[in-house]
């Protein structure tokens, strides 16, 4: 490697780390806190068999599920003006990675639901519960235990996924390198130099689900 | 005290209570025997409201209610009443065993958390566990779970504890410690309604037998006359069966 693209790699690297501490990081701590809360509660009407929610909670999945997620990016940011509704580049991606991340969530918090015996819930009534009290106290925690895995998949997911943001003006990591990659022309090496820090934050978060799952309880 | 009337129970087409009628008094230990598929278990389902019921009524304490119509607030209050073990134990897996006898007292019935762990403390102690509050129950062998079970059962003080095949999920090994637990209880006066194969058991401890058959009771008698000189010949052939395994 030349000493040219090697100055480059070093002098980049904290171009491109910086927006991923302050803009990647906190998009996604945020869009996956929220996207959590939604999943909860569209998975939970669900279960619950919520009369007017249950159908509204299927049909969100099935959009969300069922469309790009660059595509929805461009609807809230490029298309919701049209309509007289002006959103920020970064609330508009947070309200998309949010409910996207939700809508897979929730499918995988009420798979984890339904995977705990039915004689849990048959317990808790004869104890004297309700079906809230037993659902909060008794089944939630043995279902997010299940939930953990896929659910980090979720997150580690998203990570990568805020890339796309860069196409609606936010500047985070992707769009940093590319703006440095159109000034010195080396695509390549920036290119790889911002893969290998998204594989950095996900090797982090791969390391963290490790740890915090072996100190789980096994049920 | 607790009396049952009528129940029919279907599930689809298959019919599996036709109408059965049982009187519980303060201090009974009725024992429900009967080949599998007669509808026992069902019936201690419905009495619990797990199930509920195409027809029937019940009246407990004096209070008189149609099975098939019973509001979500009855249901939860009825079933404080009440108590139940199960055959697969269904202990709360995220619970350790005390917290397991004393979730439906703190949360269930609002008692403080000193009354309910001093409570269930003592509830544990008298099924032998005095050594294992604080296990999970995968920590657990069978038998030791079951009598969690029970534990949990009778702490919240119950009018009748309902046993759907307590031991018929246990090794050989552990059946013998469950049933001297419950024959304790029966000894102290607890009202028990109790569904098993436990042929010695219930000759022994039940003050009625019932034998069900295809949903309806074919025989309620005392354990003497059940076993020594039973009235239908469906109860001798079901006796028969059994003295030839």
């Amino acid at each position: 490697m030349n000493e040219r693209i090697l100055r480059i790699l070093i002098e980049s690297f904290w171009q491109i780390l910086l927006p991923g501490l302050t803009m990647t990081i906190p998009l996604t701590i945020l869009s996956f806190t929220f996207g959590l809360i939604l999943a909860l509660l569209a998975a939970l009407v669900q279960v619950a068999e919520i009369r007017v929610l249950k159908p509204i909670a299927r049909f969100y999945i099935w959009v969300i599920r069922g469309t790009p997620l660059l595509v929805q990016l461009f609807v809230i940011f490029y298309g919701l003006p049209s309509l007289g509704i002006l959103l920020d580049a970064f609330p508009s991606a947070v309200i998309v990675f949010s409910v996207n991340t939700g809508a897979y969530a929730a499918e995988t918090i009420r798979a984890a639901i339904e995977s705990v015996p039915r004689g849990q819930l048959e317990a808790g009534y004869c104890a004297g519960l309700t079906y809230a009290q037993t659902m909060r106290r008794i089944i939630l925690p043995q279902a997010m235990r299940t939930a953990f895995a896929p659910l980090s998949n979720s997150l580690i997911s998203l990570v990568k996924d805020t890339s796309l943001a860069a196409n609606i003006t936010i500047l985070e990591m992707f769009m940093a390198s590319q703006r440095i990659a159109a000034r010195t022309y080396e695509p390549f090496a920036l290119y790889c130099e911002v893969g290998l820090i998204y594989l950095l934050f996900c090797t982090v978060l791969t390391a963290l689900q490790r740890r915090l799952e072996t100190k789980m309880p096994q049920y | 005290m607790l009396k049952i009337m009528d129940v029919h129970k279907s599930f689809g087409p298959t019919e599996v209570l036709k109408g059965v009628s049982i009187n519980v008094e303060k201090g009974d230990v009725i024992t429900i025997l009967g080949p599998s598929g007669s509808g026992k278990t069902t019936l201690l389902r419905c009495i619990n409201f797990l199930e509920q019921a195409d027809r029937g009524m019940m009246e407990f304490d004096g209070e008189r209610l149609p099975l098939n119509a019973v509001k979500k607030k009855d249901k939860i209050r009825l079933r404080k009443k009440t108590a139940f073990v199960f055959q697969n134990y269904n202990l709360f897996r995220n619970k350790t065993a005390l917290e397991n006898v004393t979730e439906g007292l703190i949360i269930g019935r609002k008692m403080s958390k000193a009354e309910a762990i001093s409570i269930g403390t003592q509830a544990l102690d008298k099924v032998g566990l005095q050594a294992r509050y604080n296990a999970y129950p995968h920590e657990l062998s069978g038998g030791q779970q079951q009598r969690v079970g029970i534990a949990r059962a009778i702490a919240t003080q119950p009018e009748v504890i309902l046993f759907d095949e307590p031991t018929s999920a246990l090794d050989p090994e552990w059946i013998g410690e469950v049933l001297s637990v419950m024959r304790t209880l029966a000894q102290e006066g607890m009202t028990m309604l109790i569904v098993t194969h436990e042929m010695t058991f219930a000759r022994q401890v039940a003050s009625r037998v019932l034998l069900m058959d295809e949903g309806v009771i074919v025989e309620e008698n005392t354990p003497e006359l059940f076993f020594g000189a039973p009235q239908k010949e469906r109860t001798r052939q079901f006796l028969k069966t059994l003295q030839n395994r």
